[in-house]
């Protein structure tokens, strides 16, 4: 309130935005900003987001757009994933408009398209992962997204990221459409480009773009004007990502060029197969870790095909990635020991392990079984019945039954119904023994 | 009559029409666009807010209780949304109710039939008692915080010191009675959960006879009555008022704490006996609310059930009576129900050879909801002798909510786990 500022303030912070105490504003586009608020009912932080007044008088857009705008708002309300920021609320009304999302600390990916600020390429095949999973999963709720570009993808932890500003009039009342952040149209699709009916691929053009820049540091094309890179993006081919930086596999240059075709029949068909080829360029060795460590998408991939999970819905999956503690384990490797305390069961990825009680050989479990889980279903059962070594060389998920309980009440069910369906199978097997014995 | 124009929208929400309103709040019907559904907004004034000193603070209270109530999730407590505290607009935003307070059923020529009354104050001892377990007292109970929901259906409405005292209470109390008042309340000693359990009483009281247990002209004497008077037994205003429930009430309606219910499970216990010794057979549905509540309650099967969760439970069940010889489920039938037995004994043949014998709380015909195949009878199931019946269709069961199916898997983990654990036994042993 001091008259005597000497600086020259910016236009001054609003007190609040709808019933949202503002703390601090976050970002400003063409049309609107983003401010980080409180939500004292919900006692949490929110990421509010304004949209100008002037731009929602624009005569052009008027009443349809604020049903659309409402409508796209819900429906993007209805994603429930960890690599989607979260819509909470939205409001419209005459001259305001706002909605109200999940609040991610840790800044957009547009920081790391800069040259001398890139990220390793292992890192960035993982990110690009992440978000064909989780564009897939909104493409099956029958929601575009229309906008994806680095400035709409939110980074939450070393390779975690969340997409955000769903639909296509969430992101006209931002500063997308009409005015592509600097004025570029640089993320189109080239059928966005020319007005046409958008499915999900004009996405997968879009991230194959993201996924240019994220590698070299340089949108695929240059040029000074809107016409010239509408020219280009209708016509030209991108120079491959591998000529622009040192250590490009073949692979990654094959995923960027089909991500971003002309022509949308040869350009990848649905986010499987984009999700499963930069899967399998990480197995290539140039991508390989050298550690023993497991990349997310190894992770979510062997979970994805072993059977007990097939029920999972993708953020069920993802929440099964983060609680596990993923073991490579030579032959031999004693994993549990008959008669200690059981506070995990595992699964098992790869290999053999062998299943004995007194010495005496019980089973013989393959990939995809899982062992141990009697500490999960019975009260009786924390005290291992058997004990269980690695035959040969195996890799296995270690899931820890107290943290388990932490996971959401959905992903919990799910287990549940894989260990029921697992119980009424052997039982199912027993009673045919009994009978036919 | 001259009523405030209709104001536009509140916060964020447009309004649709007045529903109510009080010395210090007035109640809208609203629309919550976003999430597409139709809201009641309570928008308190008091002075409260406007104090310069403490506003701030009362403001931020109001916020936090709000909150804290809003965690209340359960069938007979209406559902709390958000609450915003502004400079000049303090409201509430809940789950709308259609179907007004229990007041229109205090008068003495709108009485509703005595187990009607006992059913419904179960269903308010049980919504207290979760929010008791909560960590919630709720300072109000009043038949004007009671909706009705249709049936013996109640949600209790307004918990929280603050959002009370914001609205109605306090003032009314100084300018209109604190019928509803506990002694300890009147006294301003400090409260827990058995002030509500002695205003649960006064409603009771009021539910049953049509008046409230001490009239007087003004509150000084009404205060007096309170922490001195015995109210008129409730049978001397209607006769037909059991000696058991008019000792319920009177019980919940003791001065001192040690004369009064200790807690609600109580209180509960004994509304859900007397019910059942009184009124079993007297509605037209032969298993009551309470009845299937408690039934359930002591039932191994629901051990781990949270009341909300029997609740449900109670909601998608059908409920019956067999006679012996009874078949229930018959060897190669579809099945898309399963059953647990609530009471008496049912057996399990194949070919006419025995397989198994269940008693009161064990399941059957499980395998319908349990496997993926195509849900078909593998066994006969029939009655032993007089036995109750819960049955279930599965495809209730999938429209739960999830912490419901949650439980019902783990039982039925539970019983998997000791039938296998049986069968490798015999299998060993063979």
């Amino acid at each position: 309130m001091s008259a005597d500022a000497p600086d020259p303030q910016p236009a001054p912070l609003p007190e609040r935005v709808g019933k949202y105490p503002v703390v601090r504003k976050l970002g400003e586009g063409a049309t609107s900003e983003v401010y980080l608020c409180r939500d004292p009912f919900n006692d949490r932080d929110v990421a509010v987001k304004r949209i100008f007044p002037e731009a929602l008088r624009d005569s052009a857009r008027g009443g349809v757009y604020r049903k659309l705008f409402l409508a796209e708002a819900s429906l993007a309300g209805k994603l429930s994933h960890p690599h989607i920021v979260a819509i909470y609320d939205a409001v419209i009304e005459d001259d305001s408009g706002y909605i109200v999302m999940e609040f991610v600390p840790g800044g957009t990916l547009e920081p790391r398209t800069a040259q001398d600020n890139l990220l390793p390429i292992d890192k960035i095949v993982e990110i690009v992962f992440k978000c064909t999973r989780a564009l897939s999963y909104a493409n099956q709720i029958g929601v575009t997204h229309r906008d994806i570009k680095p400035g709409n993808i939110l980074m939450s932890g070393p390779t975690d990221i969340k997409i955000s500003d769903f639909g296509l009039a969430l992101s006209a009342g931002a500063d997308t459409t009409h005015v592509t952040g600097v004025g570029s149209p640089a993320y189109m699709s080239p059928e966005q480009i020319r007005e046409q009916p958008l499915t999900q691929q004009t996405d997968i053009y879009s991230l194959g773009v993201v996924m240019y820049q994220l590698l070299t540091g340089q949108l695929p094309y240059q040029a000074s004007n809107n016409f010239s890179m509408i020219y280009q993006i209708t016509t030209t081919d991108p120079a491959p990502p591998s000529t622009l930086r040192e250590g490009i596999p073949m692979s990654v240059d094959r995923i960027v060029r089909k991500a971003m075709q002309k022509d949308q029949a040869r350009r990848y068909q649905a986010w499987e197969d984009f999700s499963k080829d930069l899967a399998e360029a990480f197995k290539t060795e140039s991508l390989a870790r050298k550690t023993e460590e497991f990349a997310d998408s190894e992770k979510f991939n062997a979970l994805r095909a072993m059977g007990f999970f097939r029920r999972f819905s993708d953020p069920e999956l993802w929440e099964v990635v983060a609680v596990g503690r993923w073991e490579k384990v030579a032959a031999g490797a004693i994993l549990m020991r008959e008669g200690e305390a059981g506070e995990h069961f595992c699964m098992l990825v790869s290999g053999e392990v062998k299943v004995t009680k007194n010495k005496k050989l019980l089973n013989v479990l393959g990939a995809g079984e899982c062992f141990g889980e009697m500490a999960y279903l019975a009260e009786s059962g924390k005290v291992r019945g058997a004990s269980v070594a690695a035959n040969g060389e195996s890799r296995i998920v270690r899931i820890n039954v107290a943290e388990l309980m932490n996971a959401s009440e959905t992903c919990r069910l799910k287990f549940e119904r894989a260990f029921i369906a697992i119980l009424v199978e052997r039982l199912n097997l027993a009673n045919t023994r009994l009978t036919s014995g | 009559m001259s009523e405030a124009p209709l104001r536009d929208r509140i916060g964020k929400y447009p309004v649709m029409k007045r529903l109510g309103s009080g010395a210090t709040s007035e109640v809208f019907l609203c629309h919550d666009p976003f999430n597409d559904r139709d809201v009641a907004v309570k928008v308190v004034s008091t002075d409260a807010f406007d104090d310069p000193a403490r506003g701030k603070l009362f403001k931020k209270l109001f916020v936090n209780e709000a909150s804290l109530a809003g965690k209340l999730q359960h069938p007979h407590i209406v559902q709390i949304y958000d609450a915003v505290a502004e400079d000049r607009l303090n409201y509430i935003v809940m789950e709308y109710v259609d179907g007004g307070t229990l007041e229109k059923f205090c008068a003495s020529d709108s009485l509703l039939p005595i187990e009607r009354v006992v059913e419904m104050a179960f269903k308010c001892t049980r919504a207290l008692e979760f929010a008791h377990r909560m960590g919630i007292t709720h300072r109000d109970i009043k038949p004007a915080n009671i909706l009705h929901a249709g049936g013996s259906d109640v949600k209790i409405t307004d918990f929280g010191a603050a959002l009370n005292s914001a609205s109605e209470t306090t003032q009314v109390a100084a300018i209109g009675s604190p019928a509803y008042m506990s002694p300890q309340q009147v006294k301003e000693h400090p409260l827990d959960h058995r002030t509500d359990i002695y205003s649960m009483g006064v409603v009771m009281y009021h539910l049953l006879t049509g008046r409230l247990p001490f009239q007087a002209s003004n509150n000084f004497s009404l205060i007096y009555q309170i922490t001195n008077m015995d109210p008129p037994a409730p049978s001397s205003l209607r006769p037909e008022v059991p000696a058991r429930v008019e000792a319920i009430v009177l019980r919940a309606m003791a001065k001192e704490h040690d004369d009064r219910y200790p807690d609600w499970e109580a209180f509960s216990l004994d509304l859900a006996e007397v019910f059942r010794s009184e009124y079993v057979g007297a509605t037209k549905e032969e298993f009551a609310d309470t009845d299937k509540f408690e039934t359930l309650r002591t039932l191994s099967f629901f051990e781990n059930f949270t009341d909300a969760e029997l609740w449900e439970v109670a909601r998608m069940s059908s409920w019956r009576t067999a006679t012996p010889g009874e078949l229930l489920m018959k060897e190669g039938e579809p099945g898309d129900f399963f059953c647990i037995l609530a009471e008496g004994e049912v057996k399990v043949t194949k070919h006419g050879k025995l397989l198994n014998l269940l008693r009161t709380g064990e399941a059957f015909g499980e395998m319908a909801y349990l496997s993926k195949s195509a849900p078909v009878r593998v066994a006969d199931v029939a009655v032993m002798n007089n036995a109750k019946i819960i049955s279930i269709p599965t495809s209730n069961l999938e429209q739960a909510s999830d912490p419901c199916r949650h439980k019902f898997d783990r039982a039925f983990m539970e019983i998997l786990v000791e039938r296998l654990t049986m069968a490798n036994i015999r299998l060993s042993g063979v």
